[in-house]
């Protein structure tokens, strides 16, 4: 018998190790495992374009289609912790896969996984530096959309507790602020061209710089105990003092792929559009005309908040401003950020009116795209691609760049009263060469006026205002505006143009929302974790 | 007389089909004789002779081999006397044909070193059979010996011979019945024109016919030598074999809970895909068929409803082996199916606890070869097409909803009744997308060519079959073609061993569009043409130009799949000797199929209309600018080995068959992809012809094994007590080292009480009657292997460092799941009660099954209790019970009037689980806990209407946001707001909990219908439907929507998203959960046999001409989408309604 069975008695058969993936053993002493474990912690990171400009939707920037059913209720100021949709950094939702908390988990696992790792140490010092940062920022963006978490800084296994209580504020800001200082001696200055994006000296310090702003704001420092604004001045000093950065002379190619790595840039996320879907920014932003989504959309109070050419706001004595014809001489920032009717792109200018304007509803291409207040953004997207499909460019994504260091020290020399400091350093904003504004004058309420609208157009879309407004503690004024938008009828003889601002929304910001609700699925699986005031 | 040719040469000779399937046959033939053959001791012309129960023609063999002698005789002559037992030693040649001879129709004539062997001359009188008094000695002349100096003339005393024909009901010839002479072992049976002969041995003999699915038969022969058997078809069928685990076994002795069917049910439907063909004819088999994509129609099945929070599929097993691609199977090859549904199951032990379905081939028969070729066209329909609204009503909604969101409305209401009243079709249409893309139906071609029959020592099937469906879609790019071959063949070598050699292969060849979503479809924007004068497809609203004109027609590019399956599967089979019943079998299987998937993506062009100029603008539309090509090979490859030994004997009133086996398998997959992007042209789909920059690859490949120690033990005492115990000691490959194996048994008993004297005596009524009981432990090991060890995984989706544009990205390395290394099984602790009875003379049959299932260490994750900031990634884990209750009842019926003969029969299945302890977050209000419901039991919220006005929107619990027009949620724990928190877990799910099918068949002369209705009960699908400005929603819902105003609308505001959950009348509530009843006729078939007088002149044997259908009609509560399907958003393509023509011609 040919086929005679020999099932033998050894084990061994059912013995099979995994061949797709690799063991614990291998990873961490491995420099290119362990480099490609920390690379990953990078990917984890979200950023400004997923969902796109998430922050910028939930502030006073800009608005997202569709608005009128969806998050929009979290403008209403009807947040609740299982209605958080775009206000939620916590727990990935749908197809929208990042969370402040994948990260940390990475971190935790390198970290824990190295300690006694064969690794060179100037390899392993290096990574140690660039994760400690993420690990940090990660906890820094937590704290400041929830106040305190939970300091979670080693891996949990399968049977631990998962539940644990949240951290205060205080708690989780001093671990980023010790973090930072060990890791930026393990940092190096800057990389080689292959490894740009890496996590530099300059990179930790303006996080640390940033974090200690935050933490001397009126929202985290009631007492306003003025040696956490000096922290925060010394170490946007720090940053200024390394002489490493510029600011970059055309601030519309700054956002742009053409001006990549430029000077000004501290820390930024390349892109590429094949990869990453998010980052299809003229598919996104391109108004409808060119086959565009439009899918954000600026919104009237943030154009108003342009000032004029010659440095007035538009509901100034003299500043020259035409309801009518609005979009003439204004700050040069303006037009490298919004599209709006008339302004020139591509082969033609922008047709935002009604009824028949190319980048209206009224659009014979698709309509459906077009946008709900008249505008578009400019800033990021090139005219260079057509927009269509995945034909797109590859703006890095900045996460911090030289300008805001600088209004950064400007406002911490403001609130220890050095208004000259300030003053000087605005206006090195403002006298960008593409930007060339007049200089600020003013002192006092009137100076602090000045920096915050400053920081609002300097700064817009790049995921400030969302912070800023609530460390002020200004949100319940700002953010009840009613979102605005602009109405434009060509009439169809006379072809004469009509601009009328509308409501687009109606807003309102309740106090209790300076925090944001922890989603209710994790305090279902965790009963200690306790919700922030006002949303039980 | 015919020239007696040499044995072999003969054989060749008669084969009349294909030369190529003749080789093959031969080849196998003599390989197997070649590789096995068996020696035995030669005597010098003296022969020594025991065998019992043998063919004729062995003996012959071994006289053969211890002898000069060769036998010359006609194989057909021979083939009629079956079984020999003859106990002869050391005795002459003569002494030995003598005894072979003797008393049966057959002479011998020894001509030098050759016996030949001829047919006894007997005075034929047939159809007078009184005419011979048996028992008499009679001499009769042989008037046409052609070489009479080489042979004797014989005389012999007349035995009792026995002739006869055994026809059915309809008078046409029954082949292969088997006829015993009662009290001995002497049998034959009846050849192609349903004739026989056998000798009787004594003229009060008592002859048993029997045939599978017909009344067994006892005659007394008084004397007679000719008789004319009618055979009866079977009610009770419990003579029928059914397939067991490892082996088969007669109905009336089974003793676990097994439904089964035969391939004669199956190819009634006009589906040739089997897993359509099976609804509503098991009890306990839940069938959800989905979708009708061409190619992507499988339904899935669950045996007993749903178990398990993991994985609930059933075991598949194909003539032992587990076959990938079986639901393709050609129809017609198949024997039967059968459903191990208790502690039958066991016996395959960690796969099993989610049941077992046994399909079962068709092997060859003794006989001449039997050419059956089977034709069918259909046309097939959706069974269902939504309804979508119109222009206007789109319009009206748009405005409203502008207007709601603070915007100016779009339509007048001039353009709006331009829509209603179709005065500027071209700049105001209203189209019927649905209608303009359909087809009014589509083709779905099968045809079958089986080839069976059998010498005396080798039985063959051999089959081929080719299926083709074709898009609904005019000009669709949805095509499926379906190849395969099969051959079955079992050689005896000698009399004590036979062989099988299974080969199967087929190829599945599932074209797509590269972009396939019926969303395009069903929310295309009725105020857009589909296209525009001249046959410009035009640019309605959507993401990339996604017009289903274009991109389901080949314009987007296409998906095309191809699986090649190749199966070949060894068996052996040895009678020992030595002791009666104890055997040797086993089989070794290979199983092998690839897939080569070709995705081809393309940009297209879609285009505006200027209705001023009558311009056409062309506008870019696809996910690219340019052609882009991936490519995957997956191969799988694997072996299944088995072997057992077997012993099977009745001792007086004890029957016992048992045995033990071993079986072991291992497995792998490997898969290669490719892709490259920016296409010089769209000419060539081909790797090359893409740029050589941004190209990637990838490969991977993935192992597995399985070792077990298996068997049973059957026992009965007159087949009145039966007993069968079940185990299997199983390794599984998926488990940590000292956690590997595990013991699976299973017991079932049943007592016949139909068979005690008291019952046979005095309630003869009962024609008989079960009572079955069964307990057993089975396992279920479906999840990912691995799950004890930490693994890291290698990707390339880290961060793409340098430079934005040149940079791939870099590697990236992240753990898998945390290492669970106590994993194990599920185990399903399975008890079934069942009583089966037959009554008043087979009018009613019955069969009640009671059951409980309780499922334990179930495999699933935590993820209900992980807080996301852990970053852990779940293994599976033994946490969680589930038990699951259930009924099951089948009837049957069957009488005949005249030439009427019908069969009712109908069965209903009920099972509910109930989910004792689960994962699950434990800070949930106990509403809305998911233990003490059934599994899939969602979370709603209770819609109690529609604010209708600013007061009652004021005087409510509101969701936060809510307005008027909205819906109504209950504030279930009363505090005054409408949050997460007022969500009810529901026992609703889409699973049904009822499951019921009836069926008619009935015979009239040469007519025959087959009609058999399936149906669900207790079953909800939450259908999640939406409409936006521009894009369509149902007509049902836009024109009974709120506007401002209605006090009385059917809907609130209809929801913009997609997105579960954002919009608040969107939210899962009760609104959107529909009863998913539903009723059906399954199968309707009718056919015609064409008269056999006719067929005779064209030498066919038989032909039926038929026509059936499938889906043709449905009954339900929803009408927006065929109630069979499960997706949220109604996106599946339709299930088919057909309309079948077929032809089945026998030669």
């Amino acid at each position: 018998m040919t086929l005679m069975l020999t099932i033998s008695c050894n084990d061994d058969f059912l013995e099979i190790t995994p061949s797709n993936s690799y063991t614990e053993a291998v990873v961490f002493d491995d420099p290119n495992l362990a480099t490609s474990h920390v690379n990953y912690a990078y990917r984890m990171i979200p950023w400004g374009f997923i969902r796109p400009l998430q922050l910028a939707r939930m502030s006073d920037e800009i608005s997202g289609r569709g608005g009128g059913s969806s998050y929009w209720r979290i403008l209403e100021g009807h947040a609740t912790p299982t209605f958080t949709t775009l206000l939620n950094i916590w727990t990935p939702d749908g197809s929208y896969n990042f969370s402040q908390w994948r990260p940390i988990k990475q971190a935790n696992e390198f970290l824990a996984h190295t300690a006694e790792s064969a690794l060179d140490k100037d390899i392993l010092d290096r990574l140690t530096g660039e994760i400690k940062t993420i690990r940090a920022y990660a906890y820094f963006r937590l704290a400041s959309f929830y106040g305190g978490v939970p300091l979670i800084t080693k891996p949990f296994s399968l049977n631990d507790d998962w539940k644990v209580p949240r951290n205060s504020y205080d708690e989780v800001m001093n671990f980023v602020f010790t973090e930072l200082d060990e890791a930026i001696p393990l940092l190096p200055p800057e990389y080689d061209q292959a490894n740009r994006g890496r996590l530099t000296k300059g990179a930790a310090m303006a996080i640390k710089a940033r974090a200690l702003l935050f933490y001397a704001s009126p929202l985290n420092n009631p007492a306003n105990d003025k040696s956490r604004w000096q922290k925060a001045s010394d170490a946007a000093k720090a940053v200024i003092d390394l002489g490493q950065y510029s600011l970059y002379p055309d601030y519309k190619e700054l956002f742009m792929e053409a001006g990549a790595w430029n000077d000004e840039v501290i820390w930024a996320r390349p892109t590429n559009s094949e990869i990453d879907r998010e980052a299809r920014i003229e598919q996104l932003f391109y108004p409808n005309g060119w086959e565009g989504f439009g899918q954000v959309h600026p919104i009237q109070n943030l154009v108003d908040d342009y000032e004029m050419k010659n440095g007035l706001k538009i509901d100034q004595e003299g500043s020259g401003y035409d309801p009518q014809n609005p979009y003439v001489d204004r700050d040069p920032r303006f037009y490298y950020t919004i599209l709006y009717n008339g302004a020139p792109f591509k082969e033609r200018t922008i047709e935002t009116f009604l009824p028949d304007g190319k980048d209206s509803p009224g659009g014979l291409v698709s309509s459906w795209n077009a946008t709900e207040t008249g505008y578009y953004p400019r800033k990021f997207i090139t005219e260079e691609v057509s927009g269509i499909g995945w034909e797109t460019s590859n703006p890095p994504w900045i996460w911090f760049r030289y300008g805001e260091v600088l209004l950064n020290y400007a406002e911490a020399q403001f609130q220890l009263g050095n208004e000259d400091v300030c003053r000087e350093y605005i206006n090195k904003i403002r006298s960008r060469p593409s930007v060339d504004m007049p200089p600020v004058t003013e002192s006092g309420p009137a100076l602090w006026e000045r920096l915050v609208n400053e920081r609002r157009i300097e700064l817009v879309f790049e995921e400030h205002r969302f912070f800023d407004v609530r460390r002020w503690k200004i949100a319940e004024d700002i953010f009840s505006e009613d979102r605005m938008r602009m109405y434009i009828w060509k009439d169809p003889d006379s072809g004469k143009l009509s601009y009328d601002v509308r409501l687009l929304h109606e807003a309102n910001f309740p106090p209790h929302m300076y925090w944001a609700p922890i989603p209710q699925s994790e305090i279902d699986k965790n009963g200690l974790l306790e919700q922030n005031p006002g949303y039980n | 007389m015919k020239i007696f040719l040499p044995k072999k040469a003969r054989l060749i000779k008669r084969r009349a089909f294909p030369k190529l399937v003749l080789i093959m046959n031969l080849t196998v033939f003599f390989l197997v004789i070649a590789c096995l053959q068996v020696s035995a001791v030669s005597f010098a012309q003296k022969i020594t002779l025991s065998v019992k129960n043998v063919p004729l023609s062995a003996t012959f063999k071994v006289i053969e081999q211890q002898s000069k002698y060769k036998f010359f005789y006609d194989n057909k002559l021979v083939k009629r006397i079956k079984n020999v037992s003859v106990d002869l030693h050391n005795a002459s040649v003569t002494e030995v044909l003598d005894e072979l001879t003797k008393n049966r129709l057959l002479t011998y004539s020894i001509i030098d070193n050759t016996i030949v062997i001829q047919r006894k001359k007997v005075e034929r009188m047939e159809h007078v059979p009184d005419a011979i008094k048996v028992g008499k000695p009679k001499s009769f002349a042989h008037p046409d010996i052609e070489k009479e100096h080489m042979l004797k003339q014989v005389l012999f005393e007349a035995a009792p011979i026995i002739e006869g024909k055994v026809v059915d009901e309809a008078g046409e010839a029954l082949p292969g019945v088997s006829i015993l002479v009662k009290g001995t072992q002497r049998s034959t049976s009846t050849n192609i024109d349903g004739n026989f002969s056998i000798d009787a041995l004594s003229a009060n003999a008592i002859l048993v016919f029997s045939f599978v699915g017909y009344e067994t038969q006892e005659i007394d022969i008084s004397g007679k030598t000719f008789l004319s058997v009618i055979m009866t078809e079977s009610i009770s069928r419990l003579d029928e074999v059914v397939v067991v685990g490892y082996g088969e076994q007669k109905k009336a002795t089974l003793t676990g809970s097994i439904s089964s069917i035969t391939g004669e049910d199956i190819v009634k439907a006009p589906t040739p895909n089997i897993s359509n063909s099976l609804a509503g004819l098991m009890p306990g088999l839940v069938t959800m068929n989905r979708s009708g994509k061409p190619g992507d129609d499988n339904s899935s099945f669950l045996v007993r409803g749903n178990s398990t929070t993991g994985s609930n599929s059933p075991l598949v097993l194909v003539d032992g082996v587990a076959e990938p691609g079986w639901q393709r199977i050609n129809p017609n090859d198949i024997e039967s199916v059968s459903i191990l549904k208790d502690a039958a199951a066991a016996i395959y032990g960690v796969q099993a606890a989610n049941g077992v379905i046994l399909i079962t081939t068709k092997r060859g028969v003794t006989g001449k070869p039997i050419l059956s070729f089977t034709y069918n066209q259909a046309l097939v329909q959706p069974t269902r097409i939504p309804e979508m609204a119109s222009s206007a009503t789109l319009a009206e909604y748009g405005n409203d909803y502008l207007e709601r969101t603070g915007f100016e409305a779009r339509w007048t209401e001039e353009q709006i009744q331009k829509f209603k009243d179709g005065s500027d079709p071209l700049r105001y249409p209203n189209t019927d997308w649905a209608g303009g893309m359909l087809k009014k139906f589509a083709l779905q071609e099968s045809s079958n060519l089986n080839i069976r029959g059998g010498a005396e020592k080798v039985r063959y099937s051999l089959s081929t079959s080719y299926q083709h469906r074709d898009d609904i879609i005019k000009n669709g790019l949805h095509d499926f073609k379906n190849f395969s071959i099969r051959s079955n063949i079992d050689a005896d070598i000698n009399d004590y061993i036979t062989v099988s050699l299974d080969l199967n292969a087929g190829i599945d060849d599932v074209m797509e569009p590269s972009q396939t979503s019926w969303f395009y479809i069903y929310a295309a924007n009725p105020q857009y043409p589909i296209y525009w004068p001249g046959g410009y497809p035009s640019n309605i609203p959507s993401d990339y130009g996604e017009n289903p004109a274009i991109t389901h027609t080949g314009g987007a590019g296409y998906d095309d799949s191809k699986v090649k399956r190749f199966n070949g599967k060894f068996s052996y089979n040895i009678r020992l000797p030595w002791v009666e019943g104890l055997g040797v079998d086993g089989y070794f299987a290979t199983n092998d199929n690839y897939l080569h998937r070709k995705r081809w993506r393309t940009p297209w062009e879609h285009y505006g209309y200027d209705f001023d100029t009558g311009e056409i603008i062309t506008y870019n539309g696809g996910y690219s600018s340019k052609p882009e090509l991936q490519e995957w090979f997956t191969g799988n490859n694997s072996y299944l080995i088995n072997s057992r030994v077997k012993f099977q004997r009745q001792f007086d009133r004890h029957y016992l068959n048992t045995f033990i086996a071993v079986e072991q398998s291992r497995g792998r997959s490997n898969t290669l992809s490719a892709y490259r992007k920016d296409f010089l042209s769209s000419a060539i789909d081909e790797l090359f012809a893409g740029s050589a920059a941004n190209l990637t690859n990838d490969g991977f490949s993935s192992e597995n094994a399985r070792r077990n120690v298996f068997g049973r033990v059957s026992y009965n005492y007159m087949e009145k007590y039966l007993l069968d115990f079940n185990f299997r000691y199983d390794g599984s490959y998926r488990f940590p080292k000292d956690g590997r194996w595990g013991f699976f048994p299973g017991l079932s008993v049943a007592w016949r009480v139909s068979e005690e004297k008291l019952i046979k005596d005095n309630l003869t009524f009962i024609n008989d009657l079960k009572l079955r009981a069964s307990h057993g432990e089975i396992g279920n090991d479906a999840i990912s292997a691995f799950q004890y060890l930490q693994q890291y995984n290698l990707r390339s989706i880290g961060y793409h460092f340098g430079a934005p544009t040149l940079s791939a990205p870099q590697a990236a390395v992240y753990s898998g799941v945390s290492p669970n290394p106590n994993i194990t099984w599920e185990v399903a602790a399975i008890s079934n009660l069942g009583l089966d009875g037959i009554l008043f003379n087979q009018l009613l049959g019955f069969s009640v099954d009671v059951f409980k299932q309780r499922r334990s260490n179930i495999l699933t994750t935590r993820g209900l209790e992980l807080p996301y900031y852990t970053g852990l990634q779940l293994p599976n884990e033994n946490i969680g019970i589930v038990e699951n209750k259930g009924i099951e009842l089948e009837l049957s019926h069957f009488n005949k009037a005249n030439d009427f003969t019908y069969r009712l029969e109908g069965n209903i299945s009920f099972s509910r689980s109930n989910v004792v302890d689960v994962s699950e977050a434990q800070d949930v209000p106990d509403y809305q806990k998911a233990e003490g419901h059934i599994l899939g039991a969602g979370l709603y919220y209770d819609a109690i209407g529609i604010f209708r006005t600013k007061e009652e929107l004021e005087s409510k619990p509101v969701y936060p946001g809510s307005t008027v027009g909205d819906l109504i949620y209950r504030d279930v724990n009363d505090d005054g707001l409408i949050n997460n928190a007022d969500k009810v877990r529901m026992d609703k799910s889409v699973i049904p909990e009822i499951t019921y099918g009836f069926n008619l068949t009935l015979n009239y002369k040469n007519f025959g219908l087959f009609a058999n209705f399936a149906g669900q009960g207790r079953a909800w699908w939450y259908i999640h439907q939406h409409a936006r400005v521009d894009q369509n929603g149902l007509k049902e819902l836009l024109e009974n929507r709120y506007t401002p105003g209605s006090m009385d609308s059917k809907y609130p505001w209809i929801p913009q998203f997609a997105a579960v959950g954002t919009d608040i009348s969107g939210m899962p509530s009760t609104m959107w959960l529909q009863n998913a009843a539903f009723l059906r006729l399954k199968t309707l078939n009718i056919s015609y046999d064409l008269p056999q007088g006719f067929l005779n002149q064209f030498k066919i044997q038989e032909m039926r001409v038929f026509c059936s259908g499938s889906n043709l009609l449905t009954f339900s509560e929803i009408k927006w989408f065929d109630p069979e399907g499960s997706n949220e958003r109604g996106l599946f393509y339709p299930q088919s309604k057909v309309y079948n023509l077929g032809v089945q011609v026998k030669f």
